[in-house]
């Protein structure tokens, strides 16, 4: 089957083994080289693969062997067992007694909702836990690009029109829940991590789909949603509300980053892989030192560091990268804080947490000469916030007043959030509002020479809104409209005298 | 009911009670065929709007007396939607654009453009051109006052704008060199002492000499604020005795205590509070600049004469930053916090004296 294009697509082929080898081979590398970003490129070739076939919803064999033709390290190290997972054990242990639990009761609630940050291996836990337990995942993946010749079908008239998303979403969750592979009759798992957009705007409608299918549903069905900091994004905030988790016995399970000791020991696997797959010709073996800093950058996401790994290995192989490791390894700071400078996610953090770091400054002393230095830079935390600079320094105008003792400190802080305002008003510089945001920041972090103690709430914005409707209500009333009066002319001059005049 | 401030307001320039000589040159210009954009600046309660007003009775004829109310809506490029409530005749439209906050240049623009597109229905009977009158200018963002300046240019066949500004330090030397600035200058206190008496002629009182020029005196030679007040005290006690009390404004007393406050204790809890205060009186709608003025008046009147050279200095650079600024309270904050550091290190300084 494999090497041969054919001419048509069975109905049965639910395996994506119809593409060729060479053309596989070839997507495999261009995607992995391309994007960092993107985790798994089985889901996208399937994508691909199946965009002339009408089947929207794909069977994963869980039988993943070593495939040495992929250059995806993530995909070539996949863990083959619940061992291999950097995952904690525990969370682990709770995947799997929910598939059990469900086997024994199923009144109990089908429906599995995973969540965590990105790079946590909640898809590999899922994927492993189905093996050991023989289940045949059927995950849902979003057709992209619709082949209208393939994918059309005829109404009545004879007219031909386009499926949509929504009903071949549920299309999938009633077919694929029922209905086994006629090849063999393992029970099956659903997977959605692929979510409709449409589900983002129609709440409702998800809500119902979860209803029928925790009613008929005849297998478990997981789905997984990553983590963001934006709220509006968030799927388990939107999609899955507390009533919502409530009402269909949704279990929910949160994975969490993985830790240091998990990912090293990743990382340890992956590496011995290495080195008996024979990859050690084109790869050379990395120091402890990069491994560290690997694991440093990636901030607990095990595919950044696996990627990382993958490319800081490659490197050193060629005549180049030897000298691009040593300025790597030039840029690395002294101590932990050996990062990549060009590599890597970049270590986002909340709004909260860098206002923590802002109002609470922290010190570390060298200790040889004694002088204290600032441990969260200022620019970086500036720059951290550039895509909204203004929001941030509200924030901390807000909040820092009550940082302080002493007043002539908060005056020196004053003043440098007054500078920083007026740079950030600036419109004709992008630069010029960096500067007043680090301004701004520097400002009250150094000043601070003597911190309130004690934990001190955060505050949010001021909201900041004149009362215009009652304004226009009240002049409504005493028929005043002849001459317009603007509300600072009514809040200085009309206001008290009209409320005199009027009793 | 209408308020004495629009029932005894002169409607014809030649009724006015001051600056006779501007007002006779505002009827030659009108009779003149052509007209230019105009700018009337001056303080709160000169009498700008009276003005632009009975110029446009001039113009048009008494047709601009009928105003009517509309509500325009405006769609930024964001797809948001402003409400504006604008107040129009037949010949004329007037608008508070800044009303719109940081979405004022959309509105500028497309109410320009909106009036310009349309001609007068009668030319020959008629002027040729409408009036759009944009009152307070100054506080518009610099965008919305770049994109007037084109706008002024492009539609001058078929509209001329009238602009009503407090201050033209603010407004951009681009509008400026466009308009025919004319200055309305506050009223002295013996033209307003000499018209509200005459206000209270008009309502069959008498008002006292005495507690008229007190009025103009508290009044700050602000004409509207003073007949505001001749009202209100009407109403609390009815034949006027030159004596009487006069109410205070309620922000001005407001004021007057966040100064105390300030005053007496001077630590970052306390300038919290006092944040608090600002935030209250910038909320009510008082303008920032107005806030600022009042409560350096008040610290200066409290402090000891060594620092109020220091403060005023510390005023004119936080009062600076706050006209290129755009969030007054923080400016408005670090003058407090500068103050409240040079009072109590005077304050420390005189303790340490006193012990020696």
């Amino acid at each position: 089957m494999s090497g041969k294009q054919k001419w048509f697509t069975s109905i049965f082929e639910n395996d994506d083994g119809d593409l060729p080898v060479q053309k596989k081979q070839r997507l495999n590398r261009s995607y992995s080289q391309n994007s960092v970003k993107s985790k798994d490129s089985t889901s996208l070739l399937q994508c691909r693969s199946l965009s002339g076939t009408t089947s929207t919803f794909v069977d994963k064999s869980p039988a993943n062997s070593v495939n040495s033709s992929t250059s995806n390290w993530c995909e070539k190290f996949s863990p083959q067992s619940v061992d291999d997972l950097a995952v904690h054990t525990k969370k682990i242990e709770e995947v799997r007694e929910w598939i059990m639990k469900w086997e024994v009761n199923k009144d109990n609630g089908c429906i599995l909702l995973l969540t965590g940050p990105p790079g946590s291996g909640k898809t590999a836990t899922v994927r492993l836990i189905a093996k050991e337990l023989n289940y045949d995942i059927s995950e849902w993946i979003v057709p992209i690009d619709i082949d209208l010749n393939f994918n059309s079908r005829f109404d009545d008239n004879g007219n031909t029109y386009t499926e949509k998303q929504l009903d071949k979403f549920c299309d999938f969750l009633y077919r694929s829940s029922r209905y086994v592979s006629v090849f063999n009759q393992r029970k099956r798992l659903l997977l959605v991590e692929d979510f409709p957009n449409i589900f983002l705007k129609d709440t409702e409608k998800f809500n119902e789909l979860l209803g029928n299918y925790s009613a008929y549903g005849k297998s478990p069905l997981i789905f997984i949603v990553t983590d963001t900091k934006n709220r509006k994004l968030d799927i388990s905030y939107n999609l899955f509300g507390d009533a919502v988790v409530e009402s269909h016995k949704i279990t929910k399970i949160s994975f969490n980053a993985a830790s240091t000791s998990l990912i090293k020991k990743c990382l340890k696997r992956v590496m011995s892989m290495m080195s008996s797959s024979g990859l050690t010709a084109s790869y050379k073996h990395p120091s402890t030192e990069l491994v560290e800093s690997i694991i440093f950058t990636s901030n607990g996401d095990i595919r950044n560091a696996i990627i990382n790994l993958h490319f800081a290995t490659q490197k050193n192989c060629t005549s180049l990268g030897v000298e691009a490791v040593q300025t790597t390894s030039k840029a690395k700071g002294t101590k932990k804080s050996n990062k990549f400078r060009s590599l890597g996610c970049d270590d986002s953090i909340t709004f909260m947490h860098a206002l923590g770091r802002v109002l609470n400054p922290k010190y570390a002393e060298t200790p040889a000469n004694g002088i204290k230095t600032l441990q969260h830079s200022p620019e970086q935390l500036a720059s951290d916030f550039m895509s909204q600079p203004s929001k941030f320094l509200s924030l901390l105008h807000t909040n820092y007043v009550c940082h302080y003792q002493d007043i002539d400190d908060v005056l020196s802080a004053a003043d440098s959030m007054s500078r920083s305002e007026l740079f950030l008003n600036e419109w004709r510089d992008e630069s010029v509002s960096e500067i007043g945001l680090t301004l701004a920041v520097r400002g009250v972090m150094v000043s601070n020479k003597n911190p309130a103690p004690g934990w001190i709430p955060v505050k949010g914005q001021k909201k900041f809104n004149e009362n215009k409707t009652t304004f226009s209500d009240q002049l409504a009333k005493l028929g005043l409209s002849s001459h317009s009066v603007t509300s600072n002319v009514w809040a200085s001059d009309y206001r008290t005298f009209v409320n005199i005049i009027k009793k | 009911m209408a308020l004495w401030v629009d029932k005894h307001r002169p409607r014809e320039l030649s009724k006015l009670d001051y600056h006779k000589e501007q007002a006779q040159h505002l009827i030659n210009l009108s009779q003149q065929g052509d007209f230019p954009h105009l700018m009337f600046y001056g303080p709160s309660g000169a009498g700008k709007k009276t003005r632009i007003m009975c110029l446009l009775r001039e113009l048009y004829g008494t047709g601009v007396e009928r105003l009517r109310n509309e509500t325009m809506t405006f769609t930024t490029p964001s797809n948001r939607k402003i409400e504006i409530m604008t107040v129009g005749s037949n010949y004329h439209l007037e608008v508070n654009p800044s009303d719109a906050g940081i979405h004022d240049r959309v509105v500028v623009v497309d109410l320009v453009k909106h009036v310009a597109q349309t001609h007068q229905l009668d030319p020959t009977g008629q002027r040729e051109f409408k009036v759009i009158v944009l009152s307070e200018v100054d506080e518009l963002t610099k965008d919305a006052q770049h994109a007037l300046r084109r706008t002024m240019e492009k539609y001058v066949a078929t509209c001329r704008i009238i602009l009503c500004v407090n201050s033209t330090s603010r407004v951009i030397p681009a509008i400026r060199s466009r308009c025919l600035g004319i200055r309305v200058a506050a009223p002295t206190i013996d033209e307003i002492v000499g018209i509200l008496s005459a206000t209270c002629k008009k309502e069959s009182l008498t008002l006292p000499n005495e507690l008229a020029v007190q009025i103009a005196h508290k009044s700050e030679r602000n004409l509207r604020r003073a007949i505001l007040m001749v009202e209100a005290c009407k109403v609390q006690q009815c034949p006027f005795t030159s004596n009487q009390s006069i109410a205070d404004l309620d922000w001005q007393v407001f004021l007057k205590e966040t100064a105390n406050q300030i005053i007496l204790e001077q630590s970052p809890a306390k300038l919290e509070k006092v944040r608090e205060r600002l935030y209250e009186l910038l909320s009510q709608g008082v303008p920032p600049d107005v806030i600022f003025k009042g409560l350096v008046e008040n610290l200066v009147r409290n402090c000891d004469i060594t620092i109020k050279a220091e403060t005023v200095k510390l005023a004119c650079l936080y009062e600076h930053r706050m006209q290129q600024g755009n969030k007054h309270i923080f400016h408005l904050e670090a003058f407090v916090a500068n103050f409240m550091a040079v009072y109590k290190k005077f304050m420390n300084d005189a303790l340490m004296l006193d012990e020696f």
